[in-house]
C-alpha cells in the first residue's frame, strides 16, 4: 500500500472529478446566459428578411427572401436546372433586391451557390449589424468569445483528469473509471467548443421578439400576418425545406439533398435552432424558438 | 449541279456574317452588318448561359472580349454549343485574360 | 400513309427546362413543344414525363436539320429527331425552311434560303430524304430574317406552297416570323396567307420580339406584339388552326405574364 497520488484516493478523485464536470457544465450555461443577456435596443417592426436572419442567421435570411420572391412570382424555380431565376418584378427589400440581382437571367443560381455569393454581401452585413444594434442578436465576435469561454472550464477539467490518468498509468494503478470520465470530459469540451462554432446566437430579447412575432402572424390582419402569413413564416422557422410548395422544394433541393443534411450545412445546420434548445437554458426554447425545430430544416 | 452553286452562295454568306468575309454581291451591307451583330449577340448569350462563370469573371469586359474572340473563331459546323463555350474559356486562359480555372470544373460538369 | 387532317392540338407553349414547373401549372395548356436537340431519347426529364402521363401531346421541334442547306441531310440528326418523336409518342415533328451550316461554319441560327428554283430543288430533295427517316409527318416552319437574298424567283408564300406540293409536308406558320419579314423585308402577309395551302397547316407559332434600329428582332425574349396577334387573327379569319403555340426562350417573365399571353391567344382564336 503506497501513498495515494496527490494525497487523494482513486474513488475520492473520481467523485471530485464528477463534481468538476458538473461545475464546468454550469459555468458553460452561465456564460451562455451572460452572452444572451445583451443590452436592449429600441423596439421596431422587423422585415421578413430580418426575421429570417434572427431565426437562423444569414443563410436563413437568404432563404426567407427567396421564399417571399418565389411566392410573389418574382423568382422562379425550375426542376430542369435546379436554379432560381428572376422574372422581372423588383423588390423594395434590400436583401430581396440583392437576390434578384444575383439571379438575373439567363442562368440564375442554385440556392447554396446563392447563399455563398451573398454571404459577404453588404445587404446581409447590414441586417446583422442592425440586429446587433437592436440587441436581438449577439455580435459574432462577441459570441465567439463567449463560446471559447464556455468551453474553457471543461477543458481545464479534462487537463486535470489527463494529468491524473498519466500519473496513474505510470504508477500501474487501475484507471478504467477515470479513463471513462476522461473521455466524457473530452467529448464535452469538444462539444462546447465546436457545437456552436458557427451557430448564430440570439439574445434573450431576440428569442422573445422572434417568438412573439411568430405568434402574432396567426392574428388575422396584423402586420406580422401580412409579412409572414404565407410561406415566409414557415421558412423563417424551418428554412426553405419548409416551403409549403413541395414541387418547388424538390426543384430547389435535388433528391440527394432533401434526404440528407447537406442542404443546411452552410451555416452549421438547420439544427442551429435545435442545438440552442438542448444546450442553452430552457427559456430560450419557449414559443418561436422551439418552433424552429418544427420545420424540415432541423434534424440536419 | 445545283447543290454546288448553292453551297458556294451559302458558304460565302456565312463567311461574311461570321468570319469577317466580304459581303456577297447583291446583299444590303447594312443588313449584313445587322445580321452579324444579331448572330454575335445570340452566340454570346448562349456561351454566357453555358459558362456563366466566364461571363461573371469578365464582367463588363465580357461582350467586348467575346467580340474580339468570335470573328477569328467562328463556330464550326458539327461543333456543339458546349464545345463553342469551352473553346472560348480555353482561349481566355491562353490569352491571359483569365487565370486557369480551379473552381469551375464542377460548373462545367453540369 | 398521308394524314388527311392535322390532329387537333389547341393552345400550347414551348416547354423549356427553365420554365418546366410553370408549364406544368399554367392553366389551359393543351399541348407542348420541345426542342428535339436538347432531349435524349429514352430519358425524358421528370417534368415531361409528368406532362406525358397527363396525356398532353408533346411535339418535338428541331432546329439543326439545316434542310435548306446545300449539304446532304445529316442522317444522324434526323434519326435523333425520330427517336425523340418515338419517345414522346409525337403525332408529328417539325423543323424550319432554313439552313444553319455552310462552308464548314455553323451560324447557330436559322438562316433564310434563297427563294430560287435551284434552292427549292435542294430543299425538296433534303425534305424527302428526312421524311424517309421519320416515323411521323414533318411540318416545316417559315423563319424570320433580317436580310434578303438577291434574285428571288418566288415570293415566300409561293416558295412554301411549292414545297408542300412537292414533298407533301405540313406547314408550321410562325406569325411572328411573318411579321418580322413584313417589317424587315417587305413581305406581304396577306399574299403569304393566300398563297400557302392552309389545309396543310399543322399549327401556328406565336412569339415575342423587339423593334431595334428600325428592324424587328424575333428574340423570343420579349412580349408578344399586338401586330403579331393581329396576324394570327388574319390567319384565323381564313382557317381554324389545329393548334397555336407560344414560344418563349429567354428572359422568362412571371407566370402571370405567360398566362396572360396564352389568354390573349385564346381570345384571338374565339
Amino acid at each position: 500500500m503506497g501513498q495515494e497520488p496527490w494525497g487523494i484516493s482513486g474513488p475520492e478523485f473520481l467523485s471530485y472529478y464528477l463534481v468538476g464536470i458538473g461545475v464546468a457544465l454550469l459555468a458553460a450555461l452561465l456564460v451562455r446566459v451572460a452572452a444572451k443577456a445583451a443590452q436592449a435596443g429600441p423596439a421596431r417592426q422587423l422585415s421578413a428578411s430580418e426575421l429570417g436572419y434572427l431565426s437562423g442567421g444569414p443563410a436563413r435570411a437568404v432563404e426567407t427572401a427567396v421564399a417571399r420572391l418565389l411566392e410573389s412570382g418574382a423568382l422562379r424555380a425550375s426542376r430542369g436546372t435546379g436554379y432560381l431565376v428572376a422574372t422581372g418584378p423588383a423588390s423594395a427589400d434590400p436583401l430581396e433586391a440583392a437576390v434578384l440581382r444575383k439571379c438575373r437571367p439567363p442562368t440564375g443560381y442554385g440556392l447554396v451557390a446563392l447563399q455563398n455569393r451573398l454571404a459577404e454581401s453588404r445587404e446581409l452585413a447590414a441586417i446583422g449589424e442592425q440586429l446587433v444594434r437592436d440587441g436581438l442578436v449577439v455580435a459574432p465576435a462577441r459570441a465567439r468569445g463567449f463560446r471559447t469561454l464556455s468551453a474553457a472550464p471543461m477543458g481545464l477539467v479534462f487537463l486535470v483528469g489527463l494529468a491524473r490518468f498519466v500519473n496513474g498509468v505510470n504508477l500501474h494503478r487501475p484507471a478504467g473509471w477515470l479513463g471513462a470520465l476522461l473521455v466524457l470530459s473530452a467529448a464535452l469540451t469538444v462539444l462546447l467548443a465546436l457545437l456552436l462554432r458557427k451557430q448564430h446566437l440570439r439574445t434573450f430579447r431576440g428569442d422573445r421578439v422572434l417568438s412573439r412575432t411568430m405568434k402574432a402572424r396567426n392574428v388575422i390582419g396584423s402586420n406580422e400576418a401580412l409579412l409572414l402569413g404565407g410561406a415566409a413564416g414557415a421558412v423563417v422557422l424551418g428554412g426553405l425545406l419548409a416551403f409549403p410548395d413541395r414541387d418547388v422544394t424538390s426543384a430547389i433541393y435535388p433528391a440527394t439533398m432533401t434526404t440528407g443534411s447537406s442542404g443546411s450545412s452552410w451555416w452549421g445546420g438547420g439544427g442551429g435552432g435545435g442545438s440552442s434548445c438542448s444546450s442553452g437554458g430552457g427559456s430560450s426554447c419557449g414559443g418561436g424558438g422551439g418552433g424552429g425545430c418544427g420545420g424540415g430544416g432541423c434534424g440536419g | 449541279m445545283t447543290r454546288e452553286s448553292l453551297a458556294l452562295q451559302q458558304g460565302e454568306l456565312l463567311r461574311a456574317l461570321l468570319a469577317g468575309g466580304q459581303p456577297p454581291a447583291g446583299f444590303d451591307p447594312e443588313r449584313i452588318a445587322a445580321q452579324t451583330r444579331a448572330l454575335l449577340a445570340k452566340r454570346r448569350r448562349v456561351v454566357a448561359m453555358i459558362r456563366p462563370d466566364l461571363a461573371e469573371a469578365l464582367g463588363d469586359r465580357f461582350a467586348l472580349t467575346f467580340t474580339a474572340y468570335a470573328v477569328d473563331h467562328p463556330r464550326l459546323a458539327g461543333s456543339r454549343a458546349r464545345e463553342d463555350a469551352e473553346a472560348f474559356g480555353t482561349w481566355l486562359v491562353d490569352q491571359g485574360e483569365l487565370a486557369a480555372p480551379r473552381r469551375s470544373w464542377w460548373r462545367r460538369a453540369r | 400513309m398521308r394524314t388527311v387532317t392535322a390532329p387537333h392540338l389547341g393552345v400550347g407553349i414551348g416547354w423549356r427546362p427553365e420554365i418546366d414547373l410553370t408549364v406544368e401549372r399554367l392553366p389551359g395548356v393543351d399541348f407542348v413543344e420541345v426542342v428535339a436537340e436538347n432531349l435524349h431519347p429514352g430519358e425524358l426529364p421528370e417534368s415531361l414525363r409528368l406532362l406525358a402521363e397527363r396525356g398532353l401531346p408533346i411535339l418535338p421541334h428541331a432546329v439543326s436539320l439545316s434542310l435548306g442547306g446545300a449539304d446532304p441531310v445529316d442522317a444522324a440528326r434526323v434519326e435523333h429527331l425520330a427517336a425523340v418523336a418515338e419517345t414522346v409518342r409525337a403525332p408529328l415533328v417539325s423543323d424550319h425552311v432554313c439552313f444553319v451550316r455552310a462552308g464548314g461554319l455553323d451560324a447557330g441560327h436559322l438562316m433564310p434560303v434563297p427563294r430560287t428554283r435551284e434552292a427549292l430543288e435542294v430543299l425538296v430533295a433534303n425534305v424527302k430524304q428526312a421524311q424517309r427517316l421519320l416515323p411521323v409527318p414533318l411540318a416545316l416552319e417559315n423563319v424570320a430574317a433580317l436580310l434578303d437574298w438577291p434574285g428571288a424567283e418566288l415570293t415566300e408564300g409561293q416558295f412554301l406552297a411549292e414545297l408542300v406540293e412537292r414533298t407533301d409536308c405540313w406547314l408550321l406558320v410562325d406569325v411572328a416570323n411573318l411579321h418580322a419579314n413584313a417589317r424587315n423585308l417587305g413581305t406581304d402577309p396577306v399574299e403569304f396567307l393566300t398563297a400557302i395551302p392552309l389545309e396543310r397547316l399543322a399549327y401556328v407559332h406565336v412569339a415575342g420580339g423587339v423593334e431595334r434600329e428600325g428592324l424587328y428582332h424575333d428574340t423570343h425574349a420579349h412580349a408578344v406584339q399586338h401586330e403579331v396577334l393581329d396576324l394570327l387573327g388574319e390567319l384565323c379569319s381564313r382557317t381554324k388552326p389545329p393548334g397555336v403555340l407560344l414560344e418563349r426562350d429567354d428572359e422568362y417573365p412571371t407566370d402571370e405574364e405567360l398566362a396572360a399571353e396564352l389568354t390573349a391567344i385564346r381570345e384571338v382564336l374565339s
